[in-house]
């Protein structure tokens, strides 16, 4: 073993100690919400006097060991009215809790003393944590509700073009993010070639987006983890919501099945389709030469059951596809059809052991495909075609238990294991001579990936808390063992009203992501890491400063990070990626490559009141090196961009009316633009012929851009009693033009025929214009 | 009211939906540099295309023209011959000097108004030998065997280019070859990129199959030109990259053209070259 190693293990048993008390009991249960019965993540729990507390895990349930004696405890929530219940502590307690929806401009008890403020800082740092109804109310394109569009707001997330899904995370790709929807693994996360994100919020409980400090619980992926819980659906009534908007429709309904069970169906989808028959008709009978057809969908499901106080099932479902297909006959006739989409389950089983132990039992199933094909008309009844698909299969089981021995430490265990099944490509073609397809490129290679964890977060001292834990991580592929020690640890110091915190991770990545720099296409190919193509790792530092200002309900930190990562890949200068792969494609990518990135991130956060939002600003360098690339030298990685600040803010002018607005900022991504012409000449010719030179990559900035969208919520009660809400937005209020991507092209200026002008340009090409939206959706 | 959205809608389709910048606000051009370009083959005396960068904003019939450059050409690092203009840019010896095969040379070039620049010393290979060829029918295939003696050092990185062409007609389809058994690490139209690493042998058999398919039936009476390319490693890696720099379609990043001139652009490469007829 290594010798850090040792010595790191060394110093978690030495931080490993438990605190001795006198006779201790424990007050245990869950908190809830006490309308639906939703359990609540992460409410801070406490006893007044020496104000020890903990937290509640992603299933509501807390644990507290106390001495005997009177106890006062409460509880806090944000957006929820304070709770406080004094007992005579003498045994081992079940307190479930419920908690009641704050009413805006109520007077209400907000935590304010020294303590409870300081209570609230917790190990945990580079962690973004925004309540799905302030998500819900940032106004988006065309009024879509989109998770991941709000999440690049905050400081250390950039999204690429303008209007796609895809996140990068403190200098990270797309696919270093491990997003786990109920602990099932979610790939490819956009809909509407990345204008919609995968994830409707009408049926989301909890959103984490962890960028640093990584806990050992979590791994698999370098850069960030995106925990989405969905709800659970209410347990005291049945209540739904539908919507309409300018692209999709949703509705969602939950509610009780009998006291112990509850249930949420929630689902969306285009009606494109629809609008577009007469299209289909006109094309069929001949009166139009296109027909370009677009369609997605959807859904979201979850059932529970509460089998007593001690042991509750869980089932949760996702599943949402996406269609284009494209016929045109204005010339040869032919027929492209695209598809992709995810699939995702979770069954979970839930024990509570003792009041101490918890256990949390669990079987995910995860899928991603994508398939293209191409039909092209030859002559009668004769086609040539092709077709193009890629899966990447997961089935994992995973164990496991959070352990609270006393009121000083929180310690979490398990492992997991999963099965990968990766199906990078099949490829299929057939000609006009043909009756059956010829298969290309078919590959299929399994793996199995495991880990086992322990992490403890230990109160030390009044003012030193530190969270120190250690993964182990193995993957199985082509018959050989990759493995990896992952030590964690972050630690927080009070200093006066002021926390700092510290933290340093290490992360291993098997699995790799292909694809070409397009604008969202679906065309993501996972690979393995093989013997040629090692497993990616980052490590990662940061240091940060945080402050809690309770009168004003607002959170504010700053934090400064340094992230090194290795064995990377990315496709060399000149190759142009398409949709397959075949079995060689590890000779296709720049291998081992090295990226670094550091940056400064401040963020100020009002999570509730009449007026919230945010400020967010990230000052950032992210930077690659390949031997292979840039001639070796160092180059801003694409997602690169010194600049990005944002500015959200909801404010409520009135009981019925709500104002948004969202604006941001970002410097000008890198592209890659010619140095010089100058021709080329070939052996035995006179004269040579042109040729633009390359010789960087990622050489020139584009303009910054910058954006704002503004929205108005207006609610209004239905004669049947029932609440509706419009929400009138415009997005790029001032027209900003924003590319979503660029070309070189040759501008002509014309006087009457001829051309006395000719001027090379950048065409930024897609910028989304102002684009006004209205949506209405009814509460029943 | 209508008539304001209407107005409003007519806005908004009128927004143009792309943005054009002129490329020399964001990023002016670097300047003039020097650009040499040759290719040593020992059949042909050493000759040189000097001329300059312009500006990739430039449009149309751009003036690469380089005057008074003075250009030296080394073997084995000493001066053998200040080089003549001749016409279209090229740079001639006086005494028709033609590469040696082993030896290595370069190119120093130096102008009044541009930076020097030199080039890296580039050896020209030996051609393949080629010790037997062997006509067999085998089924619905012709079999064509070539024999050759690989003089490619193991631990070098020389390339063999096999080029297949047929010398008679256009319509000659000659797509189908067994070749691949050998790994070709490139595959272009009928010609077939092999690295050293491709031949363990330092006698290499290659065969290439003429499939007998109802398309291909009439080869009878053609002739075939077999051409075998031995590349050093600098023109292998100056041609891949100019060919993806032609055949770029726009996703990915564009090449970088390999360039082994220190200070300005351009390369210098050799090859050799063994050429068989066989016919059919």
């Amino acid at each position: 073993m290594h010798y850090y190693t040792k010595l790191y293990f060394l110093l978690f048993f030495c931080f490993f100690g438990f605190v001795a008390h006198g006779q201790m009991h424990t007050i245990s249960g869950y908190i809830t919400d006490i309308a639906t019965g939703e359990t609540l993540i992460n409410a801070n729990i406490y006893e007044t006097q020496n104000y020890k507390g903990t937290t509640s895990n992603e299933y509501g349930f807390y644990s507290i060991t106390l001495p005997e004696g009177g106890v006062e405890l409460a509880a806090a929530y944000v957006g929820y009215k304070n709770f406080k219940q004094t007992l005579q502590l003498k045994a081992d307690t079940v307190i479930n809790i419920q908690l009641d929806i704050e009413i805006l401009n109520e007077v209400v008890i907000v935590a304010s003393s020294k303590e409870e403020r300081l209570l609230q800082q917790s190990t945990q740092m580079s962690t973004i944590n925004l309540p799905i109804e302030q998500i819900e109310s940032v106004p988006v394109i065309l009024g879509e509700r989109d998770l991941l569009k709000v999440l690049a707001y905050t400081p250390g997330v950039s999204t690429g073009a303008q209007g796609t899904a895809e996140i990068s995370v403190r200098g990270g790709t797309p696919d270093q993010n491990l997003i786990l929807l109920d602990g099932a693994t979610v790939y490819n996360v956009n809909h509407l070639y990345g204008f919609v994100s995968v994830f409707n919020t009408d049926a989301l409980k909890n959103v984490e987006l962890i960028k640093g400090g990584f806990p050992a619980r979590y791994g698999g992926r370098l850069s960030s983890v995106l925990d989405i819980t969905m709800k659970e659906g209410s347990t005291e009534k049945v209540q739904g919501e539908a919507g309409i908007g300018a692209i999709s429709s949703r509705f969602t309904i939950n509610g009780p099945i009998g006291e112990r069970t509850s249930y949420l169906i929630s689902g969306r989808g285009v009606y494109l389709s629809l609008l577009n028959l007469p299209l289909l008709y006109m094309y069929n009978s001949g009166s139009r030469a296109t027909y370009n057809n677009y369609n997605f969908y959807d859904v979201n499901a979850k059932i529970n059951h509460k089998f007593n106080d001690k042991n509750r099932l869980y089932f949760s479902l996702y599943t949402g596809h996406d269609y284009n297909i494209v016929k045109d006959k204005s010339d040869d006739e032919f027929h492209f059809n695209m598809d992709w989409g995810n699939v995702t389950g979770t069954l979970r089983y839930n024990r509570m052991f003792t009041p101490k132990l918890f256990g949390k039992f669990m079987l995910n199933y995860s899928q991603y495909k994508n398939y293209f094909s191409n039909i092209d008309f030859v002559g009668v009844g004769k086609t040539s075609e092709y077709n193009s698909t890629s899966k990447v299969r997961d089935w994992s089981a995973n164990i496991n238990f959070d352990y609270l021995p006393n009121a000083s430490n929180y310690i979490k265990f398990g492992g997991t294991a999963i099965h990968h099944m990766y199906k990078p490509s099949l490829y299929q073609i057939k000609n006009e001579y043909t009756t059956g397809f010829d298969t290309l490129n078919e590959f299929v290679t399994p793996a199995i990936e495991m880990a086992a964890y322990i992490e403890d977060d230990i109160t030390l001292t009044k003012w030193l808390k530190i969270n120190a834990g250690f993964r182990y991580s193995a993957f199985y592929v082509d018959e050989q063992w990759y493995t990896s020690p992952e030590p964690r640890i972050a630690a927080r110091i009070l200093l006066q009203d002021w926390a700092i915190k510290g933290s340093y991770s290490y992360m291993q990545q098997y699995i790799h992501r292909l694809t070409n720099n397009g604008i969202g296409f679906p065309s993501d190919v996972w690979v393995p890491s093989t013997s040629i193509v090692p497993p990616q790792r980052a490590q990662q530092v940061a240091l940060g400063l945080s402050k809690t200002f309770p009168e004003y309900a607002l959170d504010a930190s700053i934090e400064t990070y340094y992230k090194k990562m290795e064995n990377l890949i990315e496709f060399p200068q000149g190759t142009e990626a398409f949709f397959t792969v075949d079995d060689q494609w590890e000779e296709s990518v720049a291998l081992k490559g090295t990226g670094e990135a550091y940056g400064l991130e401040f963020f100020v956060h009002r999570k509730k009141g009449k007026l919230n939002g945010w400020l967010a600003y990230t000052l950032s360098w992210n930077n690659r090196q390949f031997e292979t690339i840039n001639q070796g030298m160092t180059y801003p990685a694409n997602y690169d961009g010194r600049h990005d600040a944002s500015v959200v803010v909801n404010y409520k002018l009135t009981s019925k009316l709500t104002f948004s607005s969202a604006w941001t900022f970002k410097s000008g991504a890198p592209i890659t633009l010619p140095t010089a012409s100058h021709v080329h000449i070939y052996p035995g010719a006179v004269s040579g012929i042109p040729l633009e030179i390359y010789p960087f990559k990622n050489n020139v900035r584009l303009p910054s851009t910058h954006r704002l969208d503004i929205g108005l919520d207006f609610k209004r009660t239905t004669k049947r009693g029932r609440n509706g809400t419009w929400n009138f937005s415009i997005y790029n209020v001032y027209n900003r033009a924003n590319s979503l991507y660029t070309e070189l092209s040759t501008k002509y200026t014309w006087s009457g025929f001829e051309i006395i002008d000719r001027q090379r340009v950048l065409r930024q090409v897609g910028y989304i214009p102002i684009m006004p939206s209205v949506s209405y959706s009814l509460e029943f | 009211m209508k008539y304001f959205f209407a107005l409003l809608i007519t806005g908004i389709i009128c927004s143009a939906c792309t943005k054009e910048i002129p490329l020399k606000e964001i990023y002016p051009f670097e300047g003039e540099k020097i650009v040499v370009n040759a290719y040593l083959i020992p059949s042909e005396s050493i000759s040189v295309h000097v001329t300059k960068t312009v500006s990739p904003y430039e449009l149309g019939e751009f003036d690469v023209s380089l005057h008074d450059a003075e250009v030296e050409l080394y073997e084995d690092g000493v001066l053998i011959s200040e080089m003549i203009p001749d016409e279209d840019n090229f740079y001639i010896t006086q005494e028709n000097v033609y590469p040696a095969v082993g030896k290595q040379y370069h190119f120093k070039v130096s102008h009044p108004t541009l930076d020097d620049v030199q080039t890296i010393p580039e050896c020209v290979p030996a051609a393949a030998v080629i010790n037997s060829v062997e006509l067999i029918e085998i089924d619905e295939l012709l079999r064509i065997q070539f024999n050759f003696l690989d003089n490619v050092e193991d631990d070098a990185y020389s390339l063999t280019v096999l080029s297949i062409d047929s010398l008679n007609s256009e319509r000659a389809r000659l797509t189908d070859f067994s070749i691949f058994e050998n790994n070709p690490i490139l595959c272009g139209v009928r010609s077939f990129y092999f690295d050293d690493s491709c031949f363990d042998e330092p006698s290499v058999t290659l065969n290439i199959d003429l499939e007998r398919t109802r398309e291909h039936l009439e080869y009878e009476n053609r002739s075939i030109l077999v051409s075998f390319y031995t590349l050093t490693e600098s023109n292998y890696q100056y041609e891949i990259s100019r060919n993806q720099l032609e055949d770029f379609y726009g996703f990915g990043d564009p090449a970088a053209l390999f360039s082994n001139v220190t200070g300005g652009y351009g390369a210098v490469t050799a090859y050799n070259l063994q050429e068989y007829i066989i016919e059919l």
